[in-house]
Formats: C-alpha cells, structure tokens, sequence
C-alpha cells in the first residue's frame, strides 16, 4: 500500500499539473481572469503540498499511512471539485455564460453588492445553483432569453453573501430558534404530549440550523435585492416543478425548507419593507394555487415554520444588508431605464397583466439589455 | 437553488474537518515517535495545530454533551457537521460517557507544554479522524454523484 499511495500522489501531481498548465493557458478575458487565477493558484498550491510530501522521510511509514492516505484523498477529492466545477466555468466559458455573468456584474455594480461578481455559467441541468466559495452560479441554459426567472439569480447571490457575511445576516437568529425549540420542548411535558415530540422537535432544530436557514436567509436577500419579483418567480417556480408546498412538516427530513414557508419569508420581508399591499397579492395568488393544486395542510405543520420567527428573521437580513452597504428594492439609485431590479418588477407586472403581450416586450428588453452590456447575441 | 448548493457547502465543512485533524495528528505522531522528519515540523506549526485539534475536540465533546438545541451552532468556535455528530453518537452509544471523558482529556493535553499524549490519546485521535474521513467521503460521493 505504501508503494501504491507514493503512486497515487504523482499522478495527482501529474493531474495537478495538466489543469495548472491548462488554466495558464485560457485567454485572457476579464469575464473569467480571476476564477482563473483562483483555481491556478489553490491546484498549483496542491501540487506543492503533494511533492512536499512525497519528499517527506516518514512517508510510507506504517503509522502514518492512514493518516497520510486521508490527506490524499481530501486534497485528490479537492482538485476533483476545482476539476469538475471552476475549471469547466473558465475553460468553457461561452457567450451564453458571457450574457449572464455580464448581466450579474451589472447588477451587483447597481446594488451596491460588497463582494466580487460571481462567475455565472448557463448549463445546469439542475436549475440555478451555486458554489459560493468559487464565487460560481450556475444557471439552465436559456436563462439568458427570459427575464421572469431571473430572480433566483439572486437568491444564489444570497447564497454567497451568507457564506461571506454570515453573522453580519443571520446575528442572534439561532439563539431565538433555539428559545423558541425549547420553549416546545417544554411544552411536550406540560402538556402532556407524546414524549416522541422532543426528538422531533430536537430534529427541527437541526434542519433549521442545517441547511433550513440557508434557504430562508438566501431567499429573503433576494427579496431584499429585487422585492416582489422574487416572490411571483417563486410561485411561478413552484408552479412549474414543486414538490408538496407543506413538505417537509414535523418529524420529515428535507435540504429545503416547505416552500409554503419560504413564501412567508418572502411576504414578511416585503411588509417590513413597505410593500405588505403586493405581498399580499403574491399570498393571494399563492393561496388559489395551492387549492388549485390540492395541498392540504398537515398536522403539526405550523410549529415547524412559526410566522414570528420569519419576521424576525426578515428583519435580521434587512438589518444586515443594510449595513453592509447592499441597496435594496426600495433604495433605487441611477437611471430608472438602466436598473436590473426595476426592469424586474416591471417584467412581472406587464407578465401578470398581460401574458399575450409580455414575450413581446420581453424580447426587445432583452436584445436592448444584451446592446448595453456590449454582449454579442447568437 | 438545488441540492447541489446544500451539498458543496456540507462538503466544504466536512472536508476541512476531516483535513485539519488528519494534518494535526501527522505532526503529532512524528513528534511522539521521533519519526522520520520530526526535524521539520517548527514549534510554532505545532502549537497552532495542537491548539485547532484541541478546540476541534471542546467543540464536540460539547455538541455531544449538551442536547439540542441548547448548543447552537453560533456559540461554537468550529463547524462540526451535524451528521458527524450523530455518526459518533450511534457508534459511541455503549460507552459515550467514557468516550466523551477520553475526548475532553485529549483536548486538556493538547493545551499542555509539553504535550503529555501517550499511545491511547493518539489512537483515540486515530479513530476521531478515520470517522472526519468517512464523513468527508461520503458528502463528496453525494457531491459529485458518485
């Protein structure tokens, strides 16, 4: 095993070596140089580490081969991600990308977005997503063509700022979550509940504080970044590939939160900032579609996502974006013709009041938005 | 956003755990057994690494100690991930009591000078870090949909 481990690192630093060489050679574009740069530099600081250790005197020794086998396999697992996610974003970088990462650099330049425009590629075959170390999102392939789905754009942006900013967002968020799971908890006993409720209760807390808190925080920054687009895109996306609205409830396991929540944040942000009449507008229509749709509210649900704990985090991330610098909705500054979120909004509106005419107009804003970003169009 | 979003930021977490405490435990066993190479690790390298395990070690002792949710997440100096928590749980269910003694005496060592580790904390450490390992390993295959 010690000869094959001595063999697997120089292959991972031959493999280190084609992406270095590779990514020197991308041409230069602004679009893409520092993603570029940041993945040359971290596999070029990999290779490093593996010849370091390929000279070292106790490689191979037995007490130390798992530990250096784990090593191995984090920094192999490491260059594998570089390999299969930033690289491909540079090396590959087209001119649908090209629409979308300009589209992002023009709207974080207008927010007043505190960190360095991601790179946005289109060629996801799962929706938007991201990975906010690399600074990447990726988006489906004819984003680029549409303007009602762009603010989910945003929602991976929020994603991205919670990684950077996160007790800047999120502050005592945790500590009332958890007052509030204990103060269940406490409940069960008093009232004499079945005693399984604890552990669910205990369960809840963890997908809050898991994964739950990254969709609300990331979801309520969009909100805050292009206000009610947001909460149409997210019923017209439920609309269109939605799971239950109710799913997961107490004592269910999800990555995401109940989208009937996640359009409560929505609303609760929209209300804190001055625009409860439209928010409840989006609830309006949400409602009719979940009695178009069945969906029947389970038992229990409501503890899981209580309302006072929304508007408290909504104004949390109010609060934290507006201390970093980030403009929201109701901030608007430049030239009305020119502004991302307001072109937005008023995409959902003509949507909403007028569907046959809306892909008409969408087109020309597009082909107009695509002139001024100095984006060729295909 | 998809899972993929959910996924990368676990396996970020899971990987730098799983990093730290293998790095950590070389340098500590090239020390102890004077093993090849044992020149080349600076006191200074040492310190900062002994110190991270040892916090790595408080930190899960304590998530494993106080129940949810009295322990959150934003009064914890390192990110341990949940699932690893409950992996340790389920293997360490017949004795948790004396592991979590074990943990908290490596962890008191660690901040030592020098450090007084003997064979057993290091094969405790051994194991700590063969279930980071499976941990990080199996959030990357989900990652990568392997």
């Amino acid at each position: 095993m010690e000869q094959f481990l001595r063999g697997l690192l120089r292959d991972l630093e031959h493999h280190n070596v084609v992406l270095r060489d590779r990514l020197a050679a991308i041409p230069a574009d602004p679009d893409v140089r520092a993603h570029a740069m940041k993945a040359y530099k971290e596999v070029e600081c990999i290779r490093r580490e593996v010849v370091q250790l390929l000279h070292d005197p106790s490689l191979g020794l037995p007490i130390l081969l798992p530990n250096h086998l784990q090593v191995y396999k984090r920094w192999s697992e490491r260059v594998s991600v570089i390999e299969s996610y930033p690289f491909l974003f540079v090396e590959r970088y087209a001119l649908s990308d090209r629409h979308l990462t300009r589209l992002c650099q023009r709207l974080t330049s207008q927010i007043g977005w505190p960190l360095p425009p991601p790179l946005v590629a289109a060629f996801s075959n799962q929706y938007y997503w991201t990975m906010p170390e690399f600074n990447i999102i990726c988006a489906p392939a004819a984003e680029g063509t549409t303007l009602l789905g762009l603010p989910d754009l945003c929602h991976e942006l929020g994603h991205i700022l919670h990684l950077a900013q996160w007790d800047v967002l999120v502050g005592n968020f945790l500590r009332e979550l958890a007052s509030y799971i204990l103060l269940e908890q406490r409940r069960v006993a008093t009232e004499q509940r079945p005693t399984e409720y604890r552990s669910l209760y205990t369960s809840l807390f963890t997908q809050w504080e898991g994964t739950w808190l990254l969709e609300f925080v990331a979801d309520m920054v969009a909100t805050y970044l292009v206000g009610p687009a947001f909460g149409w895109q997210h019923v017209r996306l439920c609309a269109s590939n939605s799971s239950a609205a109710y799913h997961p409830t107490l004592g269910e396991r999800a990555d995401h939160p109940a989208d009937e929540a996640r359009l409560r944040g929505i609303v609760a942000v929209l209300a804190e900032m001055g625009e409860a009449d439209v928010g409840a507008r989006i609830t309006s229509l949400w409602n009719s579609y979940l009695d178009a749709s069945r969906e029947i509210r389970p038992q229990d649900y409501e503890v899981c996502y209580p309302q006072t704990l929304l508007e408290s985090l909504a104004k949390e991330i109010i609060a934290g974006c507006r201390s970093l610098g980030v403009r929201g909705f109701d901030q608007p500054c430049g030239d009305p013709a020119h502004r991302l979120p307001s072109l937005l909004a008023e995409a959902w509106e003509r949507f909403l009041a007028n569907s046959q005419t809306y892909s008409d107009w969408e087109r020309s804003q597009i082909e107009a938005l695509w002139q001024e970003l100095d984006v060729e169009t295909a | 956003m998809s899972d993929m979003s959910v996924l990368s930021h676990e396996y970020k977490t899971a990987s730098e755990l799983s990093q730290h405490i293998s790095t950590a435990l070389i340098l500590l066993k090239k020390v102890y057994y004077h093993l090849p190479g044992e020149e080349a690790v600076t006191p200074e390298e040492l310190d900062r690494h002994r110190h991270a395990l040892a916090t790595i070690l408080t930190t899960l002792v304590s998530l494993l100690t106080v129940p949810r949710p009295q322990q959150a997440t934003s009064a914890l100096s390192v990110s341990i991930p949940e699932t690893l928590v409950m992996r340790l749980q389920a293997e360490r269910r017949g004795d948790l009591i004396y592991y979590l003694d074990d943990l908290a005496g490596v962890a008191e060592r660690l901040r030592e000078q020098p450090i007084p580790l003997d064979e057993r904390d290091l094969a405790l450490l051994d194991q700590l870090a063969t279930v980071a390992d499976a941990e990080a390993s199996s959030v990357y295959r989900r990652l990568m949909r392997i």
